[in-house]
């Protein structure tokens, strides 16, 4: 059984999807030991630490705002659900280039004997922020289902979900309404929650659910590189009126960095 | 007064820290065998304790397992132990910095 990891990487003009997804590659052979495939729409011209390069014609996209910028840029994002038959491993954990290896936990999810694994649930690491608005979605609260890391290996189950998550992908519009949220942007989270649901018979269950919480850093905060596998993470909070600013010390822990200028930092490039 | 406040502020940093500590360790307590999940903690180790050799037990996803229960005992203990003795290097690394 082969087992590796899968980034997708679509420059957006903004930022340098392809080099995080390297320096995260390089952090996934170092830390959990597996290859790194990157599926990109463009060819990579610098040395990079990928296994195999999967070139693809640019999938649409959307538009979105990038609170640490501040700007609204593309945002490409659509063919996640392509990823069962895009592996060219067995058993594969697919990360979004955001998502910074730091530990060698993420290799726990090949022994848990499941088909398909994601996060059911995120907090923010400061505590600053409930996160429980990012838990849910839409004007009745489902449950969030994160597609930061999703673990899945070849057979019928999962084949079946990610059609199902095509399909929902294909009718967007039409779950938007009955789940009540807004169509746009496109979110795989979305999607990975819809298929979560129908494919446990519209039932809510935690059976796809990797058993520990998605550690996160939302992007107003700020992250400065201590040494290699350890980070400061700064951050304000408002009392009475007067801002203070607070420090916590990351260490060994993976961490889902929102803020893509702290990561280009982090990385260093 | 100035003192004051910045005591406040590295006290909470502190508490943070704790916080973010017990989340990372939590999720090193967890472990696959015998065809289960478990989380190493006292709760498992005293169940152990109570069963004979071979028992049915519900693991993280709450499907029971059968399992030797000497064996899953000595994982359990081991690893409990180890991540234990991690957290408190690091939470006595955290408390020095205050």
């Amino acid at each position: 059984m082969s087992k590796g990891c899968l980034v997708f990487a679509f420059n957006n003009g903004m930022f340098d999807y392809v080099r995080l997804a390297n320096s995260c590659s390089i952090r996934i052979s170092e830390y959990l030991d597996l290859p790194t495939t990157v599926v990109t729409n463009e060819t990579i011209k610098f040395d990079h630490n990928f296994d195999k390069v999967i070139i693809l014609p640019e999938p649409s996209n959307n538009a979105r705002f990038f609170h640490d910028t501040k700007e609204v840029g593309k945002w490409i994002n659509f063919n996640r659900c392509d990823a069962y038959s895009i592996t060219p491993y067995d058993e594969t954990i697919l990360l979004d280039a955001d998502y910074v290896v730091n530990s060698t936990q993420l290799n726990l999810l090949f022994t848990v004997n499941k088909s398909i694994l994601y996060h059911g649930h995120s907090y923010d690491i400061t505590g600053n922020t409930t996160f429980d608005v990012a838990n849910r979605f839409g004007v009745f609260g489902f449950p969030m289902s994160w597609a930061t890391v999703v673990y899945f290996k070849k057979d019928n189950y999962t084949t079946n979900f990610f059609k199902i998550m095509q399909m929902v992908q294909e009718n967007y519009q039409h779950y938007a309404n009955v789940y009540n949220f807004s169509a746009f942007p496109y979110r795989n989270d979305y999607a990975l929650s819809i298929t979560d649901s129908i494919s446990n018979g519209h039932f809510l269950s935690n059976e796809n659910h990797i058993l520990w919480d998605l550690a996160a850093v939302i992007p107003t905060d700020k992250v400065e590189c201590v040494d290699k596998n350890s980070y400061d993470v700064a951050y304000s909070t408002s009392v009475n009126g007067k801002q203070l600013l607070h420090k916590i010390h990351v260490a060994n822990m993976d961490l889902h960095i929102m803020g893509k200028t702290d990561l280009e930092k982090i990385y260093d490039f | 007064m100035h003192k004051i406040s910045n005591f406040v502020k590295e006290r909470f940093n502190h508490n943070q820290n704790k916080q973010l500590l017990k989340e990372k360790y939590e999720a090193k307590m967890l472990f696959a065998s015998q065809g289960g999940m478990w989380k190493a903690g006292p709760e498992l180790i005293m169940l152990l304790g109570c069963c004979p050799d071979d028992a049915v037990i519900i693991d993280q996803y709450e499907t029971p397992v059968n399992v030797n229960v000497l064996e899953l005992q000595k994982e359990v203990q081991m690893r409990w132990q180890e991540q234990m003795n991690g957290w408190l290097a690091e939470y006595d690394l955290s408390n020095n910095k205050r």
